[in-house]
């Protein structure tokens, strides 16, 4: 029980702390949608990537950090 | 006021302030004591030594880029004579270089603090709030950051001063001596080794198209290198006064440790707390710059038609990446042997090699590198003629 209650503690805070992290994915990932308007396909997709990755680390990391 | 002033994005005062504090800021963070630990009394021979390598290559670099490639920058250089892809690459490089930089630094400073002023506080808080101020400053860009550098450098001079003033009474000349410390080649081999931390050399190359009077970058150059060197060597003789090499190479803070023992009577003792506000400016300003050359650099590899929406996501990365060591002696050897002893690859041999590779490729290849110079030359002369450093599709600073 108290290990359960310890988890689900540790996902509100680590969707708390991820609040920022998906600010800035959104942001990104925007930013990228634009630049694929505009045709310019290597900076799209070089966004694109760099926003996931950061995410994806970003996650890992503090998920790690916290539990 | 001058009407190139007037139109100017970047002034030489502003970029002489930031340059400076960008590589002075070291003297907080851990780079005394490793002198300390390489050189020990003669640990401030280090600094001076490395300031000369940092010079040399700067003159050269400089000269170079005048001589072949006049008004171009690293990138646009890589690009003229070795192709495209050599451009990304390089982009990549520096890109990634920076934002290690960044991330070790922003480590440093979060251990700093949490180990000093504020020890209950999770790293996660100290870490996110100096990510969002330092996220918005290099948001605004290089004129941002150089306006506020110029603000801040008086700071530090008086600051420093003060505590050097302030720690006067606690002085012991004679710990600088044996004056050649651990040897005379081993200071030599430690400042060659640990003369990376200029890295103002390499972004001096980087931001050279956007400098309002290129002309005068020698001089910007010239003076970054000899004003932060002067502070560097000036620090270090003090902290192997107050401190004995043995003991100083332990010291994880040194500028905190400082301004802890100041002690000039019952009711002036223990200034850190004054300090602090210093340290903490100056970090800033330091990761700002980092962060912001590291977006500025990927945006010109991935031609991004403006460098601002790379910031968050870096701010993002670098904030992941200076989580991943386990501890803050972690930190400190990283850094020491990544960042400073091998960065020498990637502060001074990559824009040597670039330059050398250019001027190689400018005479043997004659006719369509030479167009391709002259007429990026010409733009750059014309972009700055218009004012607004605007020149081949590049995003204002």
């Amino acid at each position: 029980m108290g290990v359960a209650c310890r988890m689900v503690a540790n996902l509100f805070e680590f969707l708390f702390v991820m609040m920022i992290p998906t600010g800035v994915l959104i942001y990104t990932l925007s930013f990228s949608r634009w630049m694929g308007g505009k045709g310019l396909k290597v900076g799209s997709s070089s966004v694109m990537i760099m926003g996931i990755c950061s995410y994806v680390a970003t996650g890992w990391v503090v998920w790690n950090l916290l539990t | 006021m001058a009407k190139k002033d007037k139109e100017a994005q970047v002034g030489t005062k502003e970029l002489i302030s930031m340059l400076t504090l960008f590589v002075a800021s070291d003297i907080f963070l851990s780079y005394p004591s490793l002198t300390a630990k390489r050189g020990l009394e003669a640990g401030w021979m280090m600094s001076i030594v490395s300031g000369i390598v940092a010079m040399a290559v700067f003159l050269f670099v400089n000269w170079m880029l005048h001589r072949t490639y006049p008004g171009q920058d690293l990138i646009d250089v890589t690009r003229n004579s070795m192709g495209q892809i050599a451009g990304l690459i390089v982009s990549v490089i520096v890109g990634l270089y920076l934002l290690m930089l960044t991330a070790a630094i922003l480590r440093e400073f979060m251990e700093n603090i949490i180990s000093t002023v504020l020890p209950n506080t999770p790293i996660l808080v100290v870490a996110g709030l100096f990510g969002i101020t330092v996220c918005y400053i290099a948001q605004c860009g290089l004129e941002g950051i150089c306006r506020t550098a110029v603000i801040i450098w008086p700071v530090l001079l008086t600051g420093l001063i003060l505590l050097f003033l302030a720690t006067s009474n606690r002085w012991s000349p004679t710990w600088l001596l044996p004056i050649w410390g651990s040897g005379f080649w081993p200071v030599v081999q430690g400042g060659v080794l640990y003369s990376s931390l200029f890295t103002n050399v390499l972004l001096i190359c980087l931001i050279y198209p956007h400098a309002h009077r290129p002309e005068e970058l020698t001089k910007v150059g010239v003076w970054s290198i000899v004003l932060t060197d002067t502070v560097m060597t000036l620090f270090i003789v003090v902290f192997n006064m107050i401190f004995p090499a043995v003991e100083g190479r332990n010291i994880s803070f040194p500028f905190y440790e400082m301004a802890r023992i100041i002690y000039l009577g019952r009711f002036f003792q223990r200034l850190e707390s004054i300090f602090i506000f210093i340290w903490v400016a100056i970090a800033i300003i330091r990761v700002s710059m980092t962060l912001w050359a590291s977006a500025y650099a990927f945006s010109r590899g991935f031609k991004w038609p403006t460098f601002k929406p790379g910031v968050p996501v870096l701010a993002l990365a670098s904030f992941t990446l200076s989580l991943v060591p386990k501890s803050a002696a972690q930190v400190t050897q990283w850094t020491q042997a990544y960042l400073l002893e091998w960065g020498n690859l990637v502060v001074y041999g990559l824009p040597i090699l670039i330059v050398l590779v250019a001027a190689w490729a400018k005479r043997s290849g004659g006719g369509k590198g030479r167009q391709r110079a002259k007429k990026a030359g010409r733009s750059a002369e014309q972009g700055h003629r218009d004012g607004g450093g605007l020149q081949d599709g590049r995003q204002p600073v």
